[in-house]
Parts: structure tokens; C-alpha cells; sequence
């Protein structure tokens, strides 16, 4: 760029230039003001793409982003990271019974739930619908378990109007030097620790290696229910509907059981 | 000399409403007779007690303790608050963390925890070094019971259980019930339970429930007080550890 002085320049010059007069910055016209502006615009455009627009938490994009960049860190340093998958429990049912505005109300409050929860390290991101999935770096799967069963139990105790059972279940995944595979994996394993979480009765957390091993109240089997209730004829009764096995055996109560039908 | 160890006791029971609290109630007062001292735990967090400011560190754990006009000392529950009902794993390391300081000072803990088989059931059950289970002549009552026996079993490999029938017909219905339950733990588990012996089922009880009482203070003649009795010379011969 050449910088000419208006006195260096020829009378004729100086004419067309008064012609032109509306293309000439004043000295007053703050060009640092618009440069700002347009920043700021240019920030704002950049974040409605990065974040999500209810929650005002970080969307999809962001998180696929900055997990690649957590597992090039891992990778270089051996430190391991985790991720959580959070899924709401029967927030259907709140949306169908309560309205999707007091639907949206919940995701706010779960938003502004994790954020409280969370430390200021972790990225907490909108993943679909009822979907959070969040990155905790440097953190190994027993620290982020820890930290997921904090955020199930405080999810599950946001005050409702209704008395309806939401809640969240949460699958947890770690991602260290050993790990194989790239971020598709990671997010794969997440999810089924998620789906696990699910299937084993919500509202809890799962992650790969937890000892599987609870044992619930179902879990007395059908020979054992037999064993228990072996003597009395009205306690069996009361239990198995009318049908008495013979000598405590399941097989031939069974047995009567089919007779009867 | 070391420091004392007192007789660390849980009553469970799989069920609810099997008469866990009467049970522990009525054995602390009558140890208590016997001049022990006693200290009784209500760990049903569930309707938050007293434990809860000691956790959230609103007060002294000394501060949460009771003395009765049994004789024995109580931390009770109060019921109304909502936020304890769930209470996280370091919560209840927070809650025996805080009482273990206490137990020096007392020759018989009971712990009375909640009903169901929820982490912080099975934790307090694993602090206390002997498990009473309470039962009564419901088959749920029976078939819970067995199932805590089968977790503590299973993950924890706990095989010493002492079980109490409670409000039976008499004594023989008493010995069958457990029959039932003790056979079935010898054939699927493989370990025998304990009989401490059965609590005869009495209108002195519901009355007493009613009234607030503790049964073996107010009627002290009774058939329930008696029973009761045979139970705490029981748990008497028990020593610290199992």
C-alpha cells in the first residue's frame, strides 16, 4: 500500500478526488469500532454453528472435533480420557404428559445441571434430543465413573411437578494409549456401555469392566422360590396361586401346573 | 489394653415392614437391662435422619446421638427430607466414617438398615460383623431375606447369618419357617444359618407400635418380652468378631 499525502497530489488529482469524496474515510469514522463489530458478528455466526441453540451447550460438530484433539493427546501422552454418554429416562413420557415446553424447561435445567456438576475442563455437549455426551480429559474411567454416578444421582433428583420417573442413565468409556481403533470406536463404546446402563433398569451408570455381578431380588431362582416354599400348603398358595407342588419339587409342580391346563 | 471393640450387629430383612425396627429396638433396650451399653442405628437414610447433618457437616456426630429412655443410646431417623434418599457411595463411607468413633465407647451396635437389597443396605450390613436377618411367615418375607443372604454371599462371601422369625403362631411354626430357609441355604449356598429363635406374634405388638412404646420396657410380663429375652442372652454370648 502507498500512503499519499493530499498536498503531494497534482490540483487535477485533487478534484477527482473531492468528486469521490463519500469513498474518504474521515479521521472520525472508527474503523477499529467496525473492524470489532464485525468480529463479534463473525464470533457469534461461528458459535451458532458450534453450539446448540436451546441449551447453549456445545452441539455434535464441536464434540467430534474436540474428541479427535483428546485422542491425539492421549496418544502423545499416554494420559487417558474418557467420555460419558448421558441418555434421559422416559423423557417421552414428560413430553407427552407435561408439554414439550415444560420438555424443553427439563433439558435447560439437565443443561445447566451438568454444567454445575462438571469441572471447568469438561466439555459438555448436546449430542441429539435427550442425548449429552461429555469429554473429560485426562481423566481415567474411574474418576469418570465417579464423576457419572454425581451427575445420575443429581439429574434424578431435579424437582418435577408430576411425579414422573426421569432420570438418566449414563455409560462411561475411557480411551488410553492401548486403545485401538478412533474416535468412532470411542463413542461406539460409550454407547454400549449406555445401552447396557439401559437395559439393566435405568437410571444408572455403566462402564466397561464394572463388575456385572449384582445380584437382585429376581435373581432367587424358581428352584430356590420352591425350596423356600416348600411346607405349608397356604403359604403356597398364597405365592404360586393354588398350586402345591408335591414334596417341594419344582418339576412336579410344574407338572400339576400342566395337568390343570 | 486395646481399644474396646463392641459387637458390631446389622438387622436386615429383604422385606419391608417385617418388624426390622421392633427388633432392634426391643433387643437394645433389653441388653441394656442386662447392663450393657447399647447403641442403636436407624441406617434407613431413606427417611433422613439425624446422619444427614453429620454428613453434610452441620454437626457433631456426638451431637446426633440420643439417649433413650430405655436405657440405650439411639441415633433415630426422622422422616420428611427428600434428598437423602439416595444417598452416593461416598456418602455412606461419610456416614460409617463418622460413626465408627463412636463405637468404642458401647459393647453392642445395632445397625438397623433398610429394606431391599440397595447399596447402601448392603454396606452397612458388611460394617456390622454379625447379620441378623428378620423374617416373618409371609413367603416374600422369605424369599427376601434369601435373597440379601445370597448377595451377601455371592459378592461379599459372607456366611455367617443369625435369623429372628418374627410374629409367629408359636414356637414349632417358628423352627419351621427356618427349617424352610436354612435348608435352602445349605443346598444352594452351601452354609447353614444360625436360628437365634422366633418372636411370638402378640397384640401387645401393633399396640406398642401404636403407642411409641418400646414392648420389652411397657409390658415387661409379656410373651413378646420373653421371647425377646431368650434372644438377647443369644446375641450376649457373642463375641467382637464372628
Amino acid at each position: 500500500m502507498v500512503i499519499t499525502f493530499i498536498e503531494e497530489l497534482s490540483e487535477a488529482d485533487r478534484d477527482a478526488l473531492a468528486s469521490k469524496a463519500h469513498l474518504v474515510m474521515e479521521p472520525d469514522n472508527d474503523l477499529l469500532d467496525q473492524v470489532a463489530k464485525l468480529k463479534k458478528e463473525n464470533n457469534h455466526l461461528r458459535s451458532l454453528t458450534l453450539t446448540d441453540a436451546l441449551t447453549g451447550l456445545y452441539n455434535t460438530r464441536f464434540f467430534t472435533m474436540q474428541l479427535e484433539i483428546e485422542i491425539a493427546r492421549t496418544r502423545r501422552t499416554g494420559q487417558p480420557s474418557s467420555m460419558m454418554m448421558i441418555d434421559l429416562d422416559n423423557f417421552k413420557l414428560l413430553n407427552d404428559t407435561m408439554g414439550h415446553v415444560h420438555g424443553n424447561r427439563f433439558l435447560l435445567k439437565t443443561a445447566s445441571t451438568l454444567r454445575e456438576q462438571l469441572r471447568p475442563t469438561d466439555i459438555v455437549c448436546r449430542y441429539g434430543g435427550d442425548e449429552f455426551a461429555v469429554i473429560m480429559p485426562a481423566t481415567d474411567i474411574y474418576d469418570a465413573a465417579r464423576i457419572a454416578t454425581r451427575l445420575q444421582q443429581a439429574i434424578a433428583s431435579i424437582p418435577l411437578k408430576k411425579l414422573l420417573p426421569v432420570s438418566a442413565s449414563i455409560g462411561v468409556a475411557e480411551y488410553s494409549a492401548a486403545s485401538k481403533g478412533g474416535s468412532e470406536e470411542f463413542v461406539h463404546q460409550a454407547d454400549m456401555a449406555l445401552y447396557k446402563a439401559k437395559k439393566n433398569g435405568k437410571n444408572q451408570v455403566f462402564y466397561a469392566g464394572k463388575p456385572e455381578k449384582t445380584v437382585e431380588l429376581d435373581s432367587v431362582t424358581q428352584e430356590e422360590k420352591w425350596s423356600l416354599a416348600r411346607a405349608s400348603k397356604w403359604r403356597t398358595e398364597q405365592f404360586f396361586g393354588g398350586i402345591e407342588p408335591h414334596n417341594g419339587t419344582g418339576n412336579s409342580g410344574r407338572a400339576a401346573l400342566k395337568k390343570r391346563s | 489394653m486395646d481399644e474396646h471393640i463392641p459387637v458390631i450387629a446389622s438387622v436386615a430383612s429383604g422385606k419391608g415392614g417385617v418388624g426390622k425396627t421392633f427388633v432392634t429396638i426391643n433387643l437394645a433396650a433389653l441388653l441394656a437391662k442386662k447392663g450393657k451399653k447399647v447403641l442403636a442405628v436407624d441406617c434407613d437414610l431413606g427417611l433422613a435422619n439425624t446422619l444427614k447433618d453429620v454428613i453434610f457437616g452441620n454437626s457433631n456426630v456426638r451431637e446426633a446421638v440420643t439417649a433413650t429412655g430405655a436405657g440405650f443410646d439411639l441415633i433415630a431417623g426422622s422422616s420428611g427430607v427428600k434428598e437423602m434418599a439416595q444417598p452416593l457411595y461416598e456418602k455412606i463411607q461419610l456416614v460409617k466414617d463418622a460413626l465408627r468413633p463412636l463405637f468404642p465407647s458401647y459393647d453392642y451396635v445395632l445397625l438397623d438398615t433398610g429394606a431391599g437389597i440397595s447399596e447402601m443396605v448392603l454396606q452397612f450390613n458388611l460394617m456390622a460383623y454379625r447379620n441378623i436377618i428378620v423374617l416373618n411367615r409371609e413367603l416374600t418375607s422369605l424369599t427376601d431375606a434369601y435373597a440379601m443372604i445370597k448377595v451377601l454371599y455371592q459378592i461379599f462371601a459372607r456366611d455367617c447369618f443369625s435369623v429372628i422369625v418374627n410374629s409367629t403362631a408359636n414356637e414349632k411354626e417358628g423352627v419351621k419357617i427356618f427349617s424352610q430357609i436354612d435348608a435352602t441355604c445349605r443346598k444352594f449356598l452351601g452354609f447353614p444359618l444360625e436360628y437365634l429363635g422366633c418372636i411370638t406374634g402378640d397384640q401387645a405388638v401393633p399396640r406398642s407400635i401404636v403407642r411409641q412404646q418400646v414392648l420389652a420396657i411397657s409390658s415387661p410380663q409379656s410373651v413378646v418380652t420373653r421371647d425377646c429375652d431368650l434372644l438377647s442372652r443369644k446375641i450376649c454370648s457373642w463375641a467382637p468378631t464372628c
